[in-house]
């Protein structure tokens, strides 16, 4: 994939995820949004891939919700 | 007053907590200004959720300790893979990379890092002794003068950033345009609001920042792509210079230091335009000019001051008048905003505690990015090889979380991406984003003491004539925007 289609994608695809949000929620989004991401931009390899998405949603849940309490879009699991 | 205010601020800084808070902003900088794809400015955009939770005088202090250092981090990428980690590091790159290729890479960081230690220290006190002295001086305006103020602040932002000078004023029209949206604070109509009612209370000036400054970056990091063939120099030697060679470097520090101070005061400039400035100053006064790049040690000590000396002069006028003095201050003022503290010259009188713990937490930061520096600048080699493609959908996801916790409204997430998307607009087209940002801020001052001045006078637009000061401060507005006309080059050919 060129780096145009690249950023087309990315452009595109961020726009979908800050749209499903509101519906989704933030926490189930947003792994979703960064292994998709990931992935096509070819940014690393799967098992990182999964490990990195899945740490990164960790570490946001335990510092925005769990230490500092700051709302947090929570869609239908809220 | 002044000395009872000044001491409270050190008092209250040297809390453990607050320390330890400067400890974690100067932390967090260096690595954040070590990564290429990151600048402070949007750092410390990304970074503002998490101080409100805490006493405002505190996280504004952090996010000031991450400003500076940034400012130093940035100097890490540039030395090491010839690519600055902030705006304000592009000129260290010139000679801190050839240094570098010559097996100094140590030699050229520590350089850096003493000759920041030294610019931060300078332009801190700097900032404590001007900043309370012109905040004295503004607790005598009235309506009128802030208004006058505001327009200065509007007219020298676009005129002086960067680029063309009819683009950063249509820019900071923009702002006072976007400063209107809502419901007027003394007539209560609404404006501009599309009869949304999440317009209401106008454009969240947070939001609009986070958008501003992050979205365009990450789309700007997928754009680049990552070309994969960056050689990463190895530090051998060590870091600290010997006296003798610090001793040589004492001038072009002080300079440098100067240059960066005022650089920071004027509204519209700062570390990107302080660090040539000093770069160029470093070499014409210089008797070495023809080994300018190719790995001097005045090249990397010229601008790496100049940068960290742009913090403090730069958060005078911020603290002093309300009007922001780059965009990292402006969002801290933003910062300020979400507590409630509205920008202008009561900072320095009825939230002294707040501004003063903020100054000495600057002073302190010094210290602490020069500790940090020395013992974890190699580790902040390994960020420096975070990927563009990596670091884009993470810039995302924390823009969506911050813009969202600040009002808890999904409106504010679309408003920050509208926002981003705008930037990144603007930015194809050359034109500048930091007077939209100040429009922003100042429109809301402009607007109320417009209306108070107009009330004082009766009516009558002679009241902003009859004020001594505000006559002077219209002067030099108009003189900033002459200066930018063909009208100057006229007289400037004449009088040859």
């Amino acid at each position: 994939m060129d780096i145009n289609k690249k950023f087309l994608f990315f452009l595109f695809f961020t726009s979908v995820y800050i749209f499903l949000i509101q519906i989704v929620g933030y926490f189930i989004m947003t792994p979703v949004y960064l292994f998709i991401t990931f992935m096509i931009l070819k940014s690393m390899k799967l098992l990182t891939n999964i490990i990195v998405t899945l740490v990164f949603t960790i570490f946001i849940y335990a510092l925005f919700v769990r230490f500092l309490n700051l709302p947090v879009p929570m869609g239908f699991i809220g | 007053m002044i000395i009872n205010n000044i001491l409270l601020g050190f008092r209250n800084t040297l809390q453990p907590f607050n320390l330890l808070l400067v400890i974690v902003g100067s932390f967090i900088g260096i690595f954040v200004g070590a990564m290429p794809g990151l600048s402070a400015t949007m750092a410390i955009a990304l970074l503002l959720p998490l101080t409100f939770g805490l006493p405002p005088a505190s996280g504004i202090g952090m996010l000031a300790s991450l400003y500076l250092g940034a400012m130093y981090g940035g100097s890490i990428a540039a030395i090491l893979i010839r690519t600055p980690g902030t705006p304000a590091a592009a000129a260290t790159v010139l000679d801190g990379y050839p240094m570098a290729q010559q097996g100094m890479a140590g030699k050229a960081l520590g350089i850096s890092l003493t000759a920041s230690l030294v610019g931060g220290v300078l332009s801190s006190i700097a900032l404590l002794t001007i900043a309370p002295a012109l905040g004295y001086i503004a607790l005598e305006f009235g309506p009128v003068e802030l208004f006058a103020v505001a327009v200065l602040g509007i007219t020298i932002i676009g005129s002086l950033s960067q680029g063309s000078t009819v683009l950063g004023l249509l820019s900071g029209a923009f702002g006072l345009l976007l400063a209107m949206v809502g419901m007027d604070p003394i007539t209560g109509t609404p404006r501009f609001t599309f009869g949304l009612i999440n317009l209401f209370s106008g454009i969240p000036f947070v939001v609009a920042l986070i958008g501003l400054f992050s979205i365009p970056q990450a789309l700007r990091l997928i754009e680049q792509g990552d070309d994969g063939t960056q050689v990463i120099s190895r530090i051998q030697d060590r870091l600290l210079p010997a006296w003798h060679e610090f001793k040589s470097l004492i001038p072009t520090i002080l300079r440098s230091s100067v240059i960066g101070i005022f650089t920071g005061i004027i509204p519209g400039t700062g570390g990107d335009t302080a660090c040539w400035f000093a770069y160029n100053e470093a070499k014409r006064f210089s008797k070495r000019k023809a080994e300018f790049g190719s790995g001097v040690p005045e090249g990397i000590a010229a601008p790496e001051s100049a940068n960290n000396a742009v913090v403090g002069g730069a958060l005078i006028p911020t603290i002093s008048l309300g009007i922001p003095g780059s965009s990292a201050t402006a969002i801290l003022i933003g910062g300020l905003m979400v507590h409630g503290i509205m920008p202008g010259p009561t900072l320095m009188s009825e939230y002294a505690e707040v501004t003063y713990t903020l100054i000495w937490a600057v002073f302190f930061s010094n210290f602490a990015m020069f500790f940090i520096g020395l013992l974890f600048t190699k580790g902040a080699i390994i960020v420096t090889r975070v990927k563009n493609k990596v670091l884009a959908p993470i810039i995302v996801v924390l823009c969506v979380i911050g813009s969202f916790s600040i009002n808890n409204s999904y409106f504010d997430v679309i408003m920050m991406f509208f926002f981003g998307l705008l930037g990144y607009v603007m930015e194809k087209v050359k034109m500048p984003t930091a007077p939209m940002v100040l429009g922003l801020i100042l429109g809301k001052m402009m607007n109320n003491s417009l209306y108070q001045s107009l009330l004082i006078g009766h009516g009558s637009w002679s009241i902003f004539l009859r004020s001594p000061i505000a006559v002077v401060l219209f002067i030099v507005s108009i003189l900033s925007i002459l200066q930018a006309t063909p009208l100057l080059q006229f007289i400037k050919r004449k009088f040859k």
